[in-house]
């Protein structure tokens, strides 16, 4: 029987994530199965999958051989186990054409675990490369909005734990999609960019809106040096026709920024943590990396096997800071591992159907 | 296929952009050549040499099925003993008996092209007609199925067209084959037709061919013709064939403990017949409950099938988008048979070689193909079809086990709701060469009459 509770293991989890640079395999792969033992004694649904497969988690010796539960499976059953009185706070996935979202709950103490490891890595990537911005403009909706947002939540800590204002230029249709006005939008970069370097915020899908009304307009800005962008990646069910590459070329090109300042953000509501594809600024290769809280484990689509680094696979994850919720994920995205880091190369979304038969509507989103 | 003569446009060296001017050029020359070599030959004379290939076509010696069954794995992601069963299947079908019975079936006489003729009847009525096809037909977007390539070439050649088959670069494999297989044949039949691949919707080389050609006739996606519609000259006539599902039922009557694995065995004949890729594949069976064998045990028995074949006539290699698909679907089962008794699951080990999902209800989910199959156990036929309502539209097969005393009832109720085509189990991707695609007439549909009172 596992002895863990939550109020322990997000102790020791919290520990780890406290100033660490690094976590070595040992102890990530105790804390993974320790928590991964404390989900198959207390999460319902993660038992009840564990049982399927026939893994027995108290048994299991590696993180790597943990059942992975994917994300769709947060969508019809209550992957948490936090009770429902505890719950203090809800994430959901961003729209898909099923109509049926992902849920995470949080309670007090997992909310603080969450807020506490999500600071760290944003400030690093987005926030402290100097000169530092002097405002954060998002193209978001506000947390009172959107309070079931993870993606806003994070922004929200995020610039407040780090002492930096946010202005929110997002806004709610009437079918509660994410939209802008971009002229409105337009206007407010120009008029906070006067003061200083600004950080702009926002959905690879909210940028398209931007850009497209940017071209139409022959608009071009010119941010003042240390501008940057995180772009969140995903379109929410909207196709987008630009390669992440081109996509990116623009962006710098109608802001006046170089490319090397616009960071890409992955994360989602069923995980806590978050990876970035580099420091802002800097001029690494673009691949994304978690904290060191973090694994992931790309599998052969097919076989379900590992594959090689260099090969393209389903992308897993394994989240320390996920104690509520399962911390070993499956997820729709298609990448590439590449040491330590990964680079995405598409996702498992719905799509128009296609060829003499109609099948389910499944493709893959964004090549990069 | 470098040792291909340079004969059709699809043949010209891959630093030779394709131009307009060029579709434009081979269109008008498919028009000359029709009037030259297509118009005044007799239609037995056809038959013959559609028939005559077809049988090389069969012959293990042949040496463009060799090089389709060696190339064709890789370039159409099927496995080799499933195209060369796929194959034969298609080819056996091309014989002159029916191909003449196909001209008969849909115009009533199969000399209707060569001169005025009747059936009895018109005689007694002192009439006779002559039928007329398009000049030329274009077809757009030929599938990796070869057999919607070569019912739309026989039936194109029968109503006496020039042809002109545009494909996707990834698709233009077997099309291209056998057109050299007809030019091998026969270099006069092979000037009516013509062969070229480029990215679907590209408007300037599609602007010639849609101004040019008399009819138009479509295989591929609903969205694709769409846009295409809007570029087609009024006067044009469209043949669509866009897309289109297939599903199983079979009814408490027919199954009993002797049959139940014959049965099982034909469903998974049908599902691994070209990987489930064709619109007459099936993406689910409704069973019955309350018969001798529960549907449940039947999807187990499904699932065993599957196995079996996969050892025989195993499944293409897939993309790994493809593959990505199955394990999220599979994954979405997963969770819900680890919580539901009334959810099963059963797949290949290590593999995404095939899937069988045991489900009570009837809701009808879309397979995401390559052997992905459902078996949804109802109380009814009525509950089956209020289920399929989703896909009545899009309906083409309905693959059928049924008691002898019940069939006649079912078929005209199924026949009534929607189903183009109705077949025994194990049947459904080999339908009759004059089957009536999409519920219409293969040829008739083409054709421009002359009645003659005399």
């Amino acid at each position: 029987m596992s002895k863990d509770s939550l109020e322990n293991l997000v102790r020791d989890v919290g520990d780890n994530i406290s100033g660490s640079t690094s976590i070595d395999e040992a102890a990530f792969n105790q804390l993974a199965l320790r928590i991964a033992r404390f989900q198959a004694h207390n999460l319902l649904a993660y038992a009840k999958l564990a049982e399927f497969r026939g893994i027995n988690v108290d048994s299991l010796e590696h993180w790597q051989d943990l059942p992975f539960c994917h994300t769709d499976a947060f969508k019809d059953y209550d992957m948490t186990v936090i009770p429902v009185e505890e719950r203090i706070k809800r994430f959901v996935s961003s729209g898909t054409t099923a109509g049926v979202r992902g849920q995470h709950h949080h309670s007090k103490l997992t909310l603080e675990l969450y807020e506490h490891s999500l600071d760290a890595p944003f400030e690093k990537h987005f926030l402290a490369p100097q000169p530092r911005p002097l405002r954060v403009v998002s193209l978001t909706p506000e947390p009172t909005e959107v309070s079931d947002s993870s993606l806003v939540h994070m922004l929200q800590v995020g610039t407040v734990r780090n002492e930096t204002e946010i202005i929110y230029h997002g806004r709610l249709d009437r079918h509660d999609r994410w939209g802008i006005d971009p002229e409105n939008t337009c206007e407010s970069i120009g008029h906070w960019a006067d003061a200083g370097p600004i950080a702009l915020v926002g959905t690879a899908f909210l940028f398209a809106h931007l850009l497209t009304y940017m071209e139409s307009h022959h608009r071009v800005m010119n941010l003042p040096h240390g501008s940057r962008i995180l772009e969140t990646g995903g379109y929410k069910g909207h196709a987008q026709i630009l390669s992440k590459d081109q996509f990116y070329t623009k962006l710098a090109e109608r802001f006046g920024i170089e490319e090397s300042w616009i960071v890409g953000e992955y994360g989602m509501c069923e995980l806590s943590s978050q990876a970035y594809d580099r420091v802002a600024g800097s001029d690494q290769v673009r691949q994304f990396q978690f904290p060191p809280w973090v694994r992931t484990q790309i599998i052969s689509p097919d076989s379900g096997a590992p594959v090689n680094d260099g090969q393209e696979g389903i992308l897993r994850i394994v989240d320390l800071a996920n104690i509520a919720a399962p911390c070993a994920i499956e997820t729709g995205d298609l990448a590439i591992q590449k040491g330590q880091r990964f680079q995405l190369v598409g996702r498992v979304t719905t799509e128009p159907l296609k060829g003499c038969s109609l099948h389910s509507a499944f493709d893959v989103e964004f090549p990069t | 296929m470098n040792d291909l003569p340079n004969y059709f446009l699809v043949d010209m060296p891959s630093d030779a952009p394709l131009e307009p001017k060029l579709v434009e050029a081979a269109c008008d020359a498919l028009k000359e050549n029709q009037r030259r070599f297509l118009l005044d030959r007799s239609t037995e004379s056809l038959i013959t040499t559609l028939s005559r290939l077809a049988e090389r076509w069969l012959d293990p010696e042949y040496e463009f099925r060799n090089y389709c069954l060696e190339h064709g794995p890789k370039q159409l992601g099927f496995s080799r003993p499933t195209l060369e069963l796929g194959m034969d299947q298609l080819f056996r079908e091309m014989t002159g008996e029916n191909l003449q019975f196909l001209i008969e079936q849909d115009l009533g006489h199969w000399k209707r092209f060569d001169t005025p003729v009747g059936t009895k009847k018109e005689g007694l009525r002192n009439r006779s007609a002559m039928a007329h096809g398009p000049s030329l037909i274009g077809h757009i977007g030929a599938g990796r199925i070869p057999n919607s390539t070569i019912m739309s070439l026989v039936t194109g050649f029968l109503v006496r067209s020039s042809q002109f088959f545009k494909c996707s670069q990834k698709a233009v494999f077997f099309p291209r084959l056998f057109a050299h297989s007809l030019y091998d044949m026969e270099p006069k039949l092979a000037a009516c037709l013509e062969i070229a691949a480029w990215p679907g919707g590209t408007e300037a080389l599609e602007l010639p061919l849609f101004q040019k050609a008399d009819a138009i006739s479509f295989l591929g996606s609903d969205k694709s013709l769409a846009s295409a519609l809007e570029r087609i000259p009024k006067q044009t006539s469209v043949h669509q064939h866009g897309n289109k599902v297939s599903f199983a039922y079979i009814s408490r009557d027919s199954m009993t403990h002797f049959n139940a694995k014959t049965i099982a065995e034909s469903l998974a004949l049908d599902i691994a017949a070209w990987d489930q890729s064709g619109c007459l594949s099936p993406h689910l069976a409704y069973v019955e409950k309350r018969g001798s064998v529960s549907p449940d045990h039947l999807a187990s028995l499904v699932a065993e099938a599957l196995e079996a074949l996969e050892a025989t006539r195993p499944r293409g290699e897939i993309s790994s988008q493809e593959a990505a698909r199955i394990r999220a679907q599979r994954s979405a089962f997963e969770i819900r048979a680890a919580h539901s008794k009334d959810t099963l699951l059963w797949q290949s080990d290590e593999s995404t070689a095939w899937t069988v999902v045991y489900e009570d209800g009837a809701l009808f989910n879309l397979s995401c193909l390559n052997r992905f199959f459902y078996i949804k156990s109802v109380d009814s036929l009525e509950e089956a079809l209020a289920g399929a309502e989703i896909i009545r539209e899009s309906i083409s097969t309905i693959g059928v086990s049924l008691s002898e005393e019940e069939s006649q009832g079912v078929v005209a109720h199924l026949a009534r709701w929607g189903a183009n085509r109705i077949c025994p189990l194990g049947q459904m991707q080999t339908p009759h060469l004059s089957w009536r695609h999409d519920g219409r007439p293969s040829l008739a549909d083409y054709v421009r009459w002359t009645d003659w009172e005399i």
